[in-house]
């Protein structure tokens, strides 16, 4: 990202996810001023999700079937719970492993990088990145937001209660 | 127009150590609080505070706390909205995000090992 590039420029490095860090609190900020801009996010969101539905579309189940079957396990298992993901503006970045475990949380991510596009009234969680770590969303409601990233070996994470075991 | 600078935001951060040692809860409010907060989420038989403090940190500013494993806890708040604070978090060599963290609503980080355990770190508005 160059100091030349123009709004629009930032803007689609935006909705492709390629804003980080300092960059991408002072885009989200200069959103929140801009309604203009606001709006033209909304119209490239628009246009991106018509073209993933046409791709989808052009896609033949049986293909897509028969590419899954090849897949390693995780990445099976990645897809199943991406679909899950309820959000419907939610966008997975990375395609690290995801690990799936047995806790049953309220809401539950196991990524690399999660971006809730546009939070809940109660949920907290924008985006996450746990560089190559698993990581669990154990809580993120009007109480609290609770964040583990499961370093090293990972212990018991399937605990009877359904929680996290140290 | 200008918008108004909302001043310093004032931040509680509370570091915690959780394991399956013995010791239980230690005996104090602020430990018995923050068990209530993870206990329903965390399963330990030993919780500790090591470390509480607050920090005044204006928008755009980095608020930043040694961990005893000698790694940074940083925030950066970016927007103030009467739902609350849209905070920039990072822990070193560990993860990243951004949380919109209201009034009276703790955020929580856990899992960076520490010692027989692991690290809990609360951060919460103190307004």
């Amino acid at each position: 990202m160059s100091a030349r590039d123009t709004p629009s420029e930032r803007l689609h490095a935006y909705l492709d996810g390629e804003l980080r860090g300092l960059a991408r609190w002072r885009f989200e900020r200069r959103l929140v001023r801009d309604p203009a801009m606001r709006q033209e996010l909304a119209a490239l969101e628009e246009t991106s999700r018509l073209l993933r539905e046409v791709e989808a579309e052009a896609s033949a189940p049986d293909l897509w079937e028969a590419i899954r079957l090849r897949l390693p396990a995780l990445d099976a298992q990645r897809a199943e719970v991406g679909e899950s993901l309820a959000a419907p503006r939610s966008r997975l970045w990375a395609l690290s492993p995801w690990v799936g475990v047995g806790v049953a949380a309220a809401a539950l991510a196991l990524a690399i990088g999660v971006e809730w596009g546009d939070a809940s009234a109660a949920g907290s969680v924008r985006w996450i990145d746990s560089r190559g770590s698993p990581l669990m969303v154990l809580q993120d409601d009007s109480k609290a937001t609770i964040i583990w990233v499961i370093e090293g070996e990972p212990g018991d994470l399937s605990g009877r209660s359904g929680r996290v075991l140290i | 127009m200008a918008a108004e600078d909302p001043g310093p935001i004032a931040f509680e951060v509370t570091v915690v150590h959780v394991s399956s040692g013995k010791g239980g809860v230690q005996s104090s409010d602020r430990a018995r609080r923050v068990d209530r907060i993870i206990g329903p989420q965390i399963k330990y038989d030993s919780l500790r505070v090591l470390d509480f403090v607050r920090r005044q940190v204006p928008l755009d500013q980095i608020g930043s706390v040694k961990l005893p494993s000698g790694k940074r806890f940083r925030f950066r708040p970016m927007d103030l909205s009467d739902v609350g604070v849209l905070v920039a978090v990072d822990v070193e060599q560990s993860a990243q995000g951004d949380f919109r963290i209201p009034r009276g609503k703790p955020f929580v980080f856990g899992g960076q090992r520490y010692q027989d355990g692991q690290l809990v770190i609360l951060l919460e508005l103190d307004y």
